[in-house]
């Protein structure tokens, strides 16, 4: 029990700073995954409006991809780092597959028609792939291999960054870099902006809606076929079912950032893992979870657009 | 001939879809590579044919044009209605009956379904045998529904379906065939349980719980327009409340019918508690609140307790020794354990046997069905009601009237909210064992599903959107591990060719003479 005496700078003294740093990297670490997830969410929201419920399973089927390639090439004797990159490969083209493949079965039919269906084709979506994937491989929780190598220059500061936190943090970053100039500078990025801004008036303007709409289903997935596997690796098991808690944290960052903005994304996914990671650390780590939705129904009463979104107002 | 390379790469595109995960498998622990290649020759025939249907349903729809999809010779054939009766039983004969063939040969016909008569008696008195014929019905009446499914193919391919189509509607208008009708169905499920096996008596006790979660949600997402993730929570607190309620008070014998109204009030709370921070959230925003808010209660059920001793704590310690007991412990909510020994409902002391206690559960959800479909019916008609609905349709223009916008949002919330409490208690009398997991997003999802699959704001078609969805998954259970995957399947399939839900509220329109120019206005449309 906190004494009512309590001084600042006792406080500050008694922090343990190595603690600190870890909690910090492995906030670090799960923002980043969800960061990247969350993208996917925003540049969907951005532009159809649509919360896509079965993102979080197109980012499991990444892991799961990634699992089978690196059973396959690993029984071929290939080298663990071949291992990955062929694997990272894969799990991005299939998930890319996947992405196109849903969103023209169960979401172009639907355009134009009320709000509420979509969502519900989005759920049924999310259901049929998980018990896919339960019949087609297993319920069981799978081991996935160790494939990253060891880096020596991160030995000082091992006990708080592993070599797979290092690689998220820096693959993530990179990815996010690469997003940012290709929405900002080429020219599908630019008809992308453009559609999400106003859909009728780009479709005006000689942009094709439906490629523009697959494109940005095409790109979140790929998005979260890196996050899958890279969360994979780090946490060495995965699950039929991983997808659902991961998709619902991840478009929790997607709101907290301001839904259809791509930085609030990446921002919001890395404020909330350190806010989870400092949560489970220093208050209880049952209330892991509970405090990340706790932080996202504070920011959406006193913000409702989020953290970097544009507030929109009422219009008759 | 354009089709055929159409749904050829098709077929070839879902094969590549599929092949990582459904042809290699690596076993976990020896790291062996398995290949099945029979999966991959599976989907892609499937694929194949399934393509060619999936067309000529987009093109049904009038999604896309008919040029563009390939199957002109197709169609062609099928214009006749002599070839379009010819496909559509064969289709029925290969779903409906095949089961009941495999039942019959595969010697599951009477002994394993326990329908042999007790032959030691001798005789049969007629009662005997009518309630063996009833039972045998019963349990046959997924065969059953094949076959009236069949019927009614072969009569809408004969091309009475126009007429057959009228004699069904005739149900769900008002007027007297509607009244016989309602109390047709009411005099069938009053024997039901004295027919049915223990197992399905539950299952229909849990397709009632679920027909009043799905009014309870249509009051604020259908009526009221307010979409929201997190219904199970209120269904939570109702279950709950019970179960905490009996371990606390346990002594005191007070019982379910003291509970279930206390448990409805709780959840009409919560909803007020969660209405009033949201209140001017809309659209997504709304959704993604309660979305957490039903994460958060079920989190806190997860943890096992919920204190006030870190806020007691901070207060001076001769006031912490004056505050009484309650304050100072934890409730407990038993974990991810849940709570046992949920008494069954009482019925003025009487002692009742096993089975007669679900027989009386099973009246008591009826009876609550009934009285959740009537008084849903008369709120919506009411001035709160219409104030609903104009909340859906246009908040701006809402206030305008004068509605009282956060008067009308509290309500919504709490009536909504207090149905599922009502689910809640008597979900927790039932099973006399309640978890966590019984309350998941899962959960949450299904029952906006039942809204939506029903028909947006209408009561008959969330009642149906109920039956289908709980009874679905009963259905398929011969399919068995497949279940679930039909189901997702199915939500998908039926929000595409039939977005409006199963039934489309009808709303009173009054046409003033003269204004016929006037469009019709969508029905049970939403918009955030």
């Amino acid at each position: 029990m906190p004494s009512p005496g309590f001084a600042m700078s006792t406080f500050f003294a008694e922090i343990d700073w190595r603690y600190l740093g870890e909690l910090f990297f492995s906030g670090l670490t799960k923002g980043s995954i969800y960061a990247l997830i969350s993208l996917g969410y925003t540049m969907v929201y951005g532009i159809i409006e649509l919360i896509n419920f079965a993102h979080g399973e197109i980012y499991m089927i990444g892991a799961f991809t990634g699992l089978v390639m690196a059973g396959v090439l690993g029984s071929l004797g290939f080298p663990a780092v071949g291992i990955l990159i062929l694997g990272a490969v894969a799990a991005v083209v299939y998930c890319s597959a996947y992405g196109y493949t849903m969103e023209k079965i169960a979401y172009r039919p639907l355009r134009g028609a009320q709000r509420l269906s979509p969502l519900i084709s989005a759920i049924g979506v999310s259901i049929f792939l998980q018990n896919y994937v339960l019949i087609a491989q297993s319920g069981e929780f799978l081991r996935y291999p160790n494939l990253i190598p060891d880096m020596p220059f991160l030995q000082p500061i091992s006990y708080m960054l592993r070599p797979s936190s290092f690689l998220i943090i820096v693959t993530s970053a990179v990815v996010m870099v690469i997003l940012t100039l290709f929405i900002k500078y080429t020219r599908l990025g630019k008809a992308m902006r453009a559609t999400a801004q106003n859909r009728k008036m780009a479709m005006l303007l000689g942009i094709d809606a439906d490629r523009i709409i697959s494109a940005t289903f095409v790109i979140g997935s790929a998005l979260a076929a890196i996050g899958g596997i890279l969360i994979a690796s780090h946490t060495q098991q995965i699950n039929f079912n991983i997808g659902f808690l991961a998709g619902i944290k991840a478009f929790t960052a997607a709101v907290l950032g301001g839904i259809g903005s791509i930085p609030g994304a990446m921002l919001g996914g890395l404020v909330l893992g350190c806010c989870e990671s400092f949560a489970s650390g220093y208050i209880s780590c049952d209330y892991e979870d509970m405090f990340a939705f706790a932080i996202l129904i504070l920011i959406l009463i006193f913000r409702p657009s989020g953290l970097l979104g544009k507030p929109k107002s009422m219009k008759v | 001939m354009r089709g055929i390379v159409r749904s050829l790469l098709v077929s070839l595109w879902f094969v590549f879809l599929t092949f990582p995960l459904l042809v290699i498998k690596v076993v976990p622990n020896t790291g062996e590579v398995i290949w099945r290649w029979k999966n991959a020759a599976g989907i892609g025939i499937g694929i194949f044919f399934l393509s060619f249907i999936w067309r000529a349903l987009l093109v049904k729809r009038g999604l896309i044009p008919q040029e563009e999809a390939g199957i002109g010779r197709l169609m062609q054939y099928l214009s006749t209605p002599m070839n379009k009766q010819r496909v559509v039983v064969a289709c029925l004969l290969i779903c409906g009956w095949g089961p009941l063939l495999y039942t019959i040969m595969g010697s599951g016909w009477s002994l394993d379904r326990g329908l042999a008569p007790p032959l030691q008696d001798g005789a049969f008195t007629p009662l005997q045998w009518a309630v063996f014929v009833a039972r045998a019905l019963a349990t046959f009446w997924q065969e059953i529904l094949a076959a009236l499914l069949s019927f009614a193919a072969v009569q809408h391919a004969k091309g009475n379906g126009a007429r057959m189509m009228a004699i069904l509607r005739r149900p769900t208008q008002p007027g007297p065939a509607r009244n016989i009708t309602i109390i047709l169905l009411f005099l069938c499920l009053l024997p039901l349980p004295y027919l049915m096996k223990i197992y399905q008596i539950n299952v229909l006790i849990q397709t009632f719980i679920w027909v009043m979660l799905g009014l309870g949600l249509n009051i604020v997402v259908g009526q009221a327009g307010l979409l929201v993730l997190g219904y199970v929570a209120f269904y939570a607190v109702g279950a709950y409340t019970y179960a905490l309620g009996n371990a606390l008070l346990g002594g005191a014998h007070i019982g379910f019918w003291f509970f279930l109204p206390l448990g409805g009030l709780f959840a009409a709370l919560a909803g007020i508690l969660l209405s009033l921070p949201v209140l001017r959230l809309r659209g997504d925003y709304l959704a993604i609140v309660t979305l957490g808010f039903g994460e958060i209660v079920r989190l806190i059920l997860e943890s096992g307790s919920l204190s006030l001793l870190p806020f007691v704590g901070l207060l001076p310690e001769h006031v912490i020794h004056s505050l009484p007991t309650w304050m100072k412990t934890p409730l407990n909510f038993g974990g991810p354990a849940g709570i046992g020994g949920i008494p069954p409902p009482g019925f003025f002391g009487m002692r009742m046997e096993l089975d007669d206690n679900l027989r009386y559960v099973y009246y008591i959800a009826l009876a609550m069905t009934v009285f959740t479909i009537i008084a849903v019916s008369r709120l919506r008609d009411s001035r709160l009601g219409r104030s609903w609905m104009a909340l859906r349709e246009d908040e701006i223009a809402c206030e305008a009237m004068g509605v009282d916008k956060i008067k009308a949002k509290l309500t919504a919330f709490a009536l909504g909210a207090c149905w599922a409490g009502f689910g809640g208690a008597l979900f927790a009398a039932q099973t006399s064992y309640i978890n966590p997991t019984s309350f998941t997003f899962m959960q949450s999802a299904l029952i906006l599903s039942v809204v939506v699959l029903g028909g947006l704001g209408s009561i008959l078609g969330v009642a149906l959107g109920a039956c289908i969805l709980i009874l679905l998954p009963e259905y398929l259970r011969a399919f068995n591990e497949y279940r679930m995957l039909i189901f997702g399947i199915s939500m998908v399939l039926m929000m595409v060719f039939r977005p409006q839900g199963l039934i489309m509220p009808k709303r009173k329109r009054r046409v003033i003479a003269g204004m016929d120019a006037v469009p019709p206005a969508s029905a049970g449309g939403f918009e955030a």
